[in-house]
């Protein structure tokens, strides 16, 4: 097989000296979509936040290769760069800095080569239309007075003018309606080619009705304890987590006895 | 450029002198006198002053410090010609004086024809002697500032004077350019009197490259705005390092008259500045903005003062200061409302960007208010880059010193944008992404 888009390995991090994660095992080839579900405080922001990089996560041990390369020895700016896209969870705001001119810098940054002003405006205008935003919203300031949906739509905006290798989408589809899930998966699966790597970390299957996912963890715990096919999501969403709770809180026991 | 200088104390021949050079009338060289005497007559402001608290003037030997003799012509620097002619279009008028004299004008034949006066001091004075008059019988001394205003006011040579007639609206900016080019000390005196109903836009710029011995100013300006007249005044400092300028600025805004202020200050070592605008009429509306952005060793100190003399008055500020390295801002901001300015309202907001550990911001915000029926807020911040936003901007793929270029860009843009003639926004806006950029941050 060919070599992996994301490698995880072993991966355990820390936040301000607490282990969230321990011990996470994840590998995403290109054109995969993956779906990491699990409760809150399970890890998967914690996850998300430390494939981009984030200050705060500490990785205290294992690896991350991204294409190969250590990521976990990269700069934010150089994950980015290497085509690791975040769409996250909470997006702040840039005051006083307009989606046009952050976009313009961020696509010269990624590219080095700048797109001409026509051609930029264009593709940003697509895609605003294709996420049913107003072209206005060029002009406004990065998430400033945006809606809870306004924000996860505008990532998704991002998404489509950086064109990434792999998208996490951290919680994508809360403070959607059932109409923003619909327009913001559609537009995913749009930008996603058949060589991009895809990780839908989500609380729920709405969004995995829009965006199919080929391959379905379940973390708890800071660690993946369940993977499968689709059908464990359909699973999780008639029964629940604490079946997987139970199963998992037994293998754990009969691991201490036999250890 | 062959100035002779003045090394030895000025006196009253040097009064007279400037006085009888600029061709001025008897009351101007009154005006003058009487100016020098205050000058001479009150001590220089001790560090232990309010006012002086955080920028000490005490080693300054002011006494003697005089304008370049006048009868000296200096020349338009090359370099001030391209800031002039860079952009010098949708521009209404541009004059421009070189250590005290004036070096080049240009108006635009729309404007002139309109009946605007926007000249030199000497030129504005005989052909307007009595709104001018009227204008300087109208000025007061702060008396925290006394002894530098009155320096200016008895030295001011060159000096930019607007008068917009009545019912003129103006849609063309305007812009002075004062620099210095071999002069120790440079007194800019710029009077602007807007009549009944009239409405202009003025930039008035203090610029000169480094300077590589110490240059000192003072400088006055006077804002005049009658009934129902709107004025747009933005004041941008961008002198070299060596340079260290004071500034008092005065704004008395009549009946339903709106002002508009937009201070930037980028340049100098060290520089003060009072900016005041005085509500003596109702209905009348003042916006006062400012951008800062300080690095190296500057030292920076702004007082505004919102001075609601009477009810049905509003003004609001927003002061905002970004500052890396060693630099300094202070920032004092008072909110005068006297009894019986019933129904006033007064907001106040002060932000400071904090780049670097050894930078240093003060704000100090003051109420006076008497009135017990007004509206009034104040608020104040200071903060570092907050590294959620740097992150956020990373993952992007901006490199970290793009990343926090964009948010002191960002951080000041809103007050540029308040710059609504887009030639002057533009000038204002490049210089400060200018300095901005050439920062490591």
């Amino acid at each position: 097989m060919s070599q992996p888009l994301l490698e995880i390995r072993d991966l355990h991090v820390a936040v301000d000296g607490k282990p969230i994660l321990k011990g996470v095992n994840l590998t995403i080839h290109r054109g995969e979509i993956h779906a990491l579900m699990g409760r809150n405080g399970s890890g998967k922001s914690t996850l998300a936040a430390t494939l981009m990089g984030h200050p705060r996560y500490e990785v205290t041990r294992g690896e991350v290769l991204f294409e190969g390369q250590n990521v976990l020895e990269m700069e934010v700016d150089e994950r980015a760069r290497a085509g690791i896209f975040l769409a996250f969870q909470y997006p702040v705001a840039i005051p006083g800095v307009s989606v046009a001119n952050f976009l313009r810098s961020a696509l010269k940054s990624l590219h080095g080569e700048e797109m001409s002003a026509r051609e930029f405006r264009n593709a940003l205008k697509a895609e605003f239309k294709a996420l049913h935003m107003p072209d206005g919203f060029a002009s406004r300031y990065v998430n400033e007075g945006f809606s809870g949906g306004e924000k996860k739509r505008l990532e998704i905006v991002q998404m489509g003018m950086i064109k990434p290798k792999l998208a996490i989408l951290d919680e994508t589809d809360s403070g959607l309606d059932i109409d923003g899930v619909r327009i913001v998966s559609e537009n995913v699966n749009r930008i996603a080619s058949e060589d991009t790597g895809v990780l839908v970390i989500t609380h729920y299957q709405r969004i995995l009705r829009y965006i199919r996912p080929h391959f379905v963890h379940v973390m708890v715990g800071g660690r993946v304890v369940r993977s499968g096919d689709e059908s464990l999501a359909h699973e999780l969403e008639q029964r629940g987590y604490d079946w997987i709770l139970q199963e998992v809180g037994a293998e754990e026991k009969t691991l201490q006895e036999v250890g | 450029m062959g100035n002779t200088l003045m090394t030895s104390p000025a006196g009253l021949d040097l009064i007279d002198g400037i006085s009888r050079h600029l061709n001025e009338p008897e009351w101007a060289c009154t005006f003058r006198r009487e100016a020098w005497r205050r000058f001479m007559e009150t001590p220089i402001p001790s560090p232990k002053h309010e006012h002086w608290r955080r920028t000490d003037i005490s080693h300054l030997n002011l006494d003697s410090l005089a304008p370049s003799v006048p009868g000296s012509s200096p020349a338009l620097p090359a370099w001030l010609e391209d800031v002039i002619r860079g952009r010098s279009r949708r521009i209404g008028g541009t004059l421009a004086f070189s250590d005290g004299a004036p070096v080049y004008n240009h108006i635009a034949d729309s404007v002139r024809r309109s009946g605007v006066l926007f000249a030199d001091w000497a030129e504005a004075i005989q052909r307007h002697p009595d709104a001018i008059r009227r204008a300087l019988e109208g000025a007061d001394y702060d008396p925290a500032d006394e002894k530098l205003t009155a320096m200016a006011r008895a030295y001011a040579t060159g000096g930019a004077v607007l008068i917009v007639p009545r019912g003129v609206k103006v849609t063309l900016p305007l812009r002075t350019f004062f620099t210095v080019d071999g002069a120790r000390a440079v007194f800019p005196h710029t009077l602007v009197i807007l009549e009944e109903g009239s409405r202009v836009t003025l930039l008035d710029g203090m610029l000169s490259p480094d300077l590589s011995t110490p240059v000192f100013g003072s400088g006055v300006a006077d804002l005049i705005l009658g009934e129902g007249a709107e004025l747009t005044y933005v004041l941008f400092q961008q002198w070299g390092r060596g340079m260290e300028y004071f500034h008092h600025q005065r704004a008395v805004l009549g009946r339903d008259s709106h002002l508009t202020t937009i201070t930037v200050a980028l340049g100098a070592s060290v520089s003060k500045a009072t900016i005041e605008s005085v509500l003596c009429s109702p209905g009348a509306v003042s916006d006062m903005l400012g951008v800062v952005f300080g690095d190296g060793d500057q030292h920076f100190d702004h007082h505004t003062v919102q001075m609601h003399m009477v009810g049905n008055t509003t003004s609001d500020l927003l002061f905002k200061v970004a500052l890396d390295e060693r630099s300094y801002s202070a920032y004092s901001g008072l909110i005068r409302i006297d009894l019986g300015a019933q129904r006033a309202n007064a907001y106040q907001r002060n932000e400071n960007l904090v780049l670097s550990r050894h930078a240093h911001a003060e704000t100090l915000p003051n109420l006076e208010i008497e009135a017990n029926d007004v509206r009034c807020t104040h608020g104040a911040t200071v903060a570092p880059v907050d590294p959620e936003q740097i992150f956020y901007l990373m993952s992007r793929g901006l490199a970290p010193r793009d990343a926090k270029r964009l948010i002191v860009e960002g951080f000041l843009q809103p007050v540029l944008d308040r710059i609504s003639a887009k030639s002057l926004r533009d000038m204002v806006s490049e210089k400060v992404d200018q300095k901005i950029a050439s920062r490591r941050l």
